[in-house]
């Protein structure tokens, strides 16, 4: 979860599959665009990250992102 | 779904069709201007179902999904999709699936109905009408990732078991404190001969991958979720179980982030297998399958009480190509519970660990089944039921059986289930 204490928001950020031998750029553009506590997952072409709240669209504008979404909450499935 | 056709209440099924994104919209209008009335599902979002009749209209339309599903096509319909075929505005056409409405089944013809009650003295009621404790299968050599709440590694049932544990979720000890993980755990993973109580574990042999995605508060996030699903791959995981997830609305599209990882597992010889959901209150509303279920590249598992019917709050396919793909007991199922107790939960939960032990088994018995190729065997031995593949898709999970025959005879005959 994102710091309570701050706007940010976790993310998760879906990469072009087409732009797999790019992806350490593309990290280091979304970086560059505010998103921090990066976790980059190679083979799913997925980033999570958190970023501030303002800044989703300068996600959304880098190169070979495919879609920028923020976290959901998963629980167990008992009723 | 399907509306009555002019014999009575027999339901007429139709064709869906499905339109390149960019260009739905201008198939949309081709279809209304063949003379096709078309509604939107946009009519019915805040609805808890789509009307089964569409308010009469000729044409169901998903925009979000840009699927049409057409209804009183006759002739009509052939030519216009021929066109837009042509002019690549479809990128498929194929014949809707036929489901059987639940009132339409005469409880007296359920197959079961004398077997709802099972003593368990020697195995669970799960593991009795899945055939596994027919199976000389245990899971040896495959490894089965639960990601979940975590795993009381200290069970007197696991002892000397293969285990490895992983802590994915933020501000939570590595303990199982909601007891969910080691549950769904002793039902995929657990013991030929439990310590007490009767046989409750399916791949009594496998590999244990225990990844806490779900933290103290049995809550968690994509990050963590991913983080575990990736982890289990880096393990050589063959089978990724998953009795999480969040509730989906009528008309939502699938998580296209779940997908891609879905699809990525697959290729890499995993498979994923996540619980449909427990947000319907059957018969009056039957909710759609949740995320990451929901994914195509995702085996979604309903659950089933002790008649073999979907279990009252067990999600179904109601949003279009997002169904259930299997069923499993989910019921009343007993397991292991941290601290060396055992005790009884129900859920698409307790039914997806089922269908995860049953995977291992599968896969232990040649080492083709990996991947989409697992995924097909364990729909193909699925037995039928007497209901809507909207609610336990291909059917009953039934286990690969190097069977004792003459035990097994005795069973296909009373469940009146054929065998691959």
């Amino acid at each position: 979860m994102a710091d309570d204490t701050s706007d940010k928001v976790d993310v998760t950020i879906r990469i072009d599959t087409a732009q797999a031998g790019r992806l350490d750029e593309i990290v280091r553009a979304l970086v560059a665009s505010g998103l921090d506590r990066v976790e980059s997952h190679a083979r799913f072409m997925i980033v999570n990250g958190c970023v501030s709240a303002g800044s989703l669209d300068a996600l959304r504008k880098v190169e070979g992102v495919a879609s920028v979404r923020k976290d959901e909450t998963y629980r167990t499935r008992t009723p | 779904m399907a509306a009555p056709d002019d014999a009575g209440d027999v339901p007429r099924l139709g064709t869906v069709v499905r339109f390149k994104p960019e260009a739905a919209g201008t198939g949309v209008r081709q279809l209304e201007g063949g003379g096709f009335r078309v509604a939107s599902s946009r009519d019915f979002r805040s609805a808890m179902a789509v009307p089964n009749n569409f308010g009469g209209a000729d044409v169901q339309y998903f925009e979000r999904f840009g699927i049409a599903v057409v209804r009183r096509d006759g002739a009509r319909l052939s030519p216009l999709v021929e066109h837009a075929r042509q002019q690549r505005i479809v990128i498929s056409v194929r014949p809707e699936i036929q489901y059987r409405a639940l009132a339409e089944v005469r409880r007296s013809e359920a197959p079961v109905t004398s077997l709802a009650q099972f003593d368990e003295t020697s195995v669970t009621w799960g593991l009795e009408v899945t055939k596994v404790a027919l199976s000389t299968l245990s899971g040896a050599g495959i490894k089965v990732a639960v990601l979940d709440t975590g795993f009381d590694r200290n069970h007197q049932d696991f002892r000397g078991r293969s285990i490895t544990r992983k802590l994915f979720a933020t501000k939570s000890s590595e303990d199982d404190m909601q007891g969910h993980g080691t549950h769904c755990i002793g039902t995929a993973c657990g013991p030929q001969r439990p310590t007490s109580g009767p046989r409750y574990g399916i791949a009594y042999e496998a590999a244990i991958y225990a990844g806490k995605v779900l933290g103290d508060d049995g809550m968690g996030t994509d990050r963590s979720v991913i983080a575990g699903m990736d982890w289990a791959l880096d393990q050589g995981c063959q089978i990724i179980s998953m009795s999480l997830g969040s509730a989906a609305q009528v008309g939502d599209q699938p998580n296209a982030d779940f997908e891609q990882i879905g699809r990525a597992c697959l290729d890499g010889g995993a498979v994923v297998i996540a619980a449909a959901g427990n947000e319907s209150s059957r018969p009056g509303n039957i909710a759609p399958v949740g995320s990451p279920a929901n994914a195509t590249t995702i085996m979604a598992v309903a659950a089933l009480d002790k008649a073999l019917g979907p279990a009252p709050f067990s999600c179904g396919g109601v949003n279009p190509e997002q169904d259930v793909d299997i069923a499993a007991p989910g019921v009343d199922v007993l397991s292991s519970l941290p601290g060396n107790r055992y005790g009884r939960l129900s859920g698409t939960s307790m039914a997806t660990p089922h269908v995860s032990g049953v995977a291992a088994l599968i896969a232990q018995s040649d080492v083709k089944f990996r991947g989409r190729a697992l995924w097909e065997r364990l729909l193909g031995l699925a037995g039928p039921l007497p209901h809507p593949a909207r609610d336990v898709g291909k059917g009953l999970l039934l286990a690969p059986n190097q069977v004792v025959m003459a035990s097994a005879r005795k069973w296909w005959h009373v469940f009146g289930i054929g065998r691959a």
